[in-house]
């Protein structure tokens, strides 16, 4: 194992965060009080390890799914949580809802138009090879979106430019309620990279936290040294609907069931157990605090002010 | 004061500004300096800028706009040239796009999208129905962008200086039948702030607002008009985000009578949107309903005079100034 133990820890916590807040955000949607509907992440958490490779100069983008990316990035639940409550302290001040952005953190929001934020991550490429100082872009997508043009313009132009850009496709088989056969004449989406002239690597089990975060800071390493993109794809699943209240109609109960036996954080907790890395009482603490954070933060979102008529204008154009 | 050539001063506001500002890059399809755009800037600007600062692409509008975009959400200035205005539509979620992150992000920690999307209008040649179209309405119709229809070297060169400045995305469309129109252009530098029309032609009798081409095309039936013994006054507003109505306001209010010509379809278009506005404030003072000259609704066609009956001519806006002296 390469990846140092700090590191290890640090995206175990992360990952009991996001998974502690993913769950509260499934009840927020299903109690009718939260405007924004919920895309769940859970089962999907591997991704948390790529993140936590960035600096806080580095660029990344996310899916309908990115509350790992947020909260690995360094995002507070209050930002996230009022933001979905479309309060006046949410991160865009209760303008935005899913679409998360904290320019600060590299994190720029997302598009509505699905793979719209692929060349986005390329333009952020342009920005950092022009800087010269290193930053890189981490990409998420989904195997729906990656059906779409802007991310093959992206694709073309980040490996003709040589881009600092890794693209990271979290193929979960699902593009909304459409299986991937119908979607995708190909069966491993990181065949793609070929056509770019960029290695691409296809990570069979993408639950597995060190494999996927390895490939990761591989791929990162690579781009900051100016050899341009790659793309990577992990193999991974989610356990919710595309959204709360999705009736699923598209898959079968024994199908969720034997992936969420697969469960990322269950598999790198009972590793980090074996190496020492944690005690279970460690473990409880890190649970603690999360479920306190997260309170924490519910109970802001709940009692911040609705923003005000007036702001409704207040943002269009900078000066 | 020398004269230059309108394509020459896009040529030269990008030079100037990308030698200002390191964060300035340009690019777009065919901008290289063998590129077939006409607004390529010369070869001396690829030697001295580079392959960072100049990125010549093929066809990826999406890219182009979003990837701008980002890199200007990133820090940096693009400048993208899509040669022609119908090509603005491959990328039209992402123009429209552009527009809303800020707002979308609540413009948090005051984020920018400094952003020029350059284009030509295309109409007037053979182009048909999908080379000729003038999407002008289309970008000012919602919120987030601003929106540049310079007519002079003079203007644009100022305007587009100004675009390149500007914190947010701006559409900037100029046209292809003035790319080789001449006309002043000091040597010192200047800028020419957005929302302040200008007075192309004083008159009395009537007003005409006519941006781009449309004015010279205005100017030209302004001539024939004043032998006739009708004034013509022609505002050009220059830009349509921010619209400096108040001087168009102050025209009508002297003359009293209005005629918008504009290059996009009639329907929607800039001239309902401007005759609005002018009736809201000076309903007693028109003497006769608004006039528009425009697109009619059929797709462009490539036939002469199929495209003079669909598209604004000359005797078109002679005959629509008569229509309010009738």
């Amino acid at each position: 194992m390469t990846l140092p133990k700090n590191l290890l820890q640090k995206i175990y916590r992360d990952m009991i965060r996001t998974r502690t807040l993913d769950y509260q955000m499934i009840k927020n949607a299903q109690s009718g009080k939260m405007p924004c509907g919920w895309h769940s992440g859970l089962g999907e958490e591997a991704i948390v390890g790529p993140v936590s490779l960035l600096g806080k100069d580095d660029y990344v983008t996310y899916t309908h799914r990115g509350a790992y990316v947020w909260i690995a990035k360094g995002m507070e639940m209050e930002d996230i949580i009022a933001e979905f409550y479309a309060k006046s302290t949410g991160c865009a001040y209760g303008k935005g809802g899913t679409h998360i952005a904290k320019p600060s953190l590299g994190i720029f929001g997302r598009s509505g138009m699905q793979g719209g934020h692929l060349p986005l991550a390329a333009g952020m490429g342009i920005a950092a090879q022009m800087r010269g100082q290193g930053q890189v872009v981490l990409s998420f997508f989904g195997d729906g979106c990656a059906t779409r043009a802007p991310l093959h313009e992206a694709m073309n132009y980040a490996s003709i430019w040589k881009l600092p850009v890794v693209w990271f496709c979290e193929n979960n088989g699902q593009s909304m309620s459409v299986k991937q056969d119908k979607t995708w004449a190909i069966k491993d989406i990181a065949q793609i990279a070929g056509s770019y002239a960029m290695p691409g690597k296809t990570i069979e089990d993408g639950n597995d936290v060190i494999a996927v975060t390895e490939a990761a800071q591989e791929f990162l390493d690579r781009a900051r040294r100016g050899e341009g993109p790659a793309l990577i794809e992990i193999k991974t699943y989610r356990w919710r609907g595309h959204y709360e209240g999705d009736p699923m109609l598209y898959r079968t109960k024994q199908e969720i069931n034997e992936w969420m036996k697969r469960d990322p954080l269950k598999r790198f907790e009972q590793l980090l157990l074996a190496q020492n890395l944690i005690t279970q009482e460690g473990m409880q603490k890190i649970q603690v605090e999360a479920d306190t954070e997260v309170a924490k933060a519910q109970k802001f979102a709940e009692e911040s002010p609705d923003p005000l008529p007036e702001d409704a204008f207040n943002a269009i154009y900078a000066t | 004061m020398r004269e230059i050539y309108l394509y020459q001063a896009i040529q030269e506001a990008v030079s100037e500004e990308m030698r200002r500002d390191e964060r300035v890059f340009l690019t777009g399809e065919a901008v290289g300096p063998s590129g077939t755009s006409p607004t390529r800037p010369p070869k001396e600007i690829m030697e001295e800028f580079g392959e960072h600062r100049v990125r010549e692409t093929g066809i990826v509008e999406q890219m182009l706009a979003a990837g701008s975009a980002g890199a200007a959400m990133a820090g940096m200035r693009p400048i993208v040239d899509f040669m022609m205005a119908d090509f603005m539509f491959p990328a039209w979620n992402e123009i429209m796009q552009a527009g809303l992150w800020r707002s979308g992000h609540g413009g948090a920690e005051n984020i920018s999208i400094p952003v020029v999307y350059m284009s030509g209008l295309m109409s007037y040649g053979s182009g048909g129905f999908s080379h000729s179209r003038a999407p002008i309405a289309n970008v000012w119709h919602g919120p987030g962008l601003k929106v540049v229809l310079p007519t002079t070297p003079y203007d644009t060169k100022g305007l587009l200086k100004t675009a390149i400045r500007d914190n947010n995305p701006v559409v900037f469309i100029s046209h292809r039948l003035l790319y080789r129109t001449q006309g002043p252009v000091p040597e010192e530098e200047y800028l020419i702030p957005f929302g302040e029309a200008t007075v192309r032609r004083e008159g009395k009798d009537v007003t005409i607002v006519a941006l781009s081409y449309m004015v010279n095309l205005s100017l030209e039936a302004a001539e024939v008009l004043e032998q006739e013994g009708i004034s013509v006054e022609i505002i050009d507003p220059r830009t349509l985000e921010p619209l400096d109505i108040n001087t168009i306001l102050v025209s009508v209010e002297k003359t009293g009578r209005l005629v918008v010509v504009d290059e996009d379809y009639i329907r929607c278009g800039i001239g309902a949107e401007i005759a609005f506005q002018v009736q809201e404030k000076l309903l007693k003072s028109l003497k006769a309903p608004v006039q528009r000259v425009g697109n009619l609704n059929t797709p462009i066609p490539v036939a002469s005079n199929l495209m003079q009956a669909v598209m604004p001519t000359k005797e078109k806006i002679i005959a629509a100034v008569k229509k309010t002296l009738v």
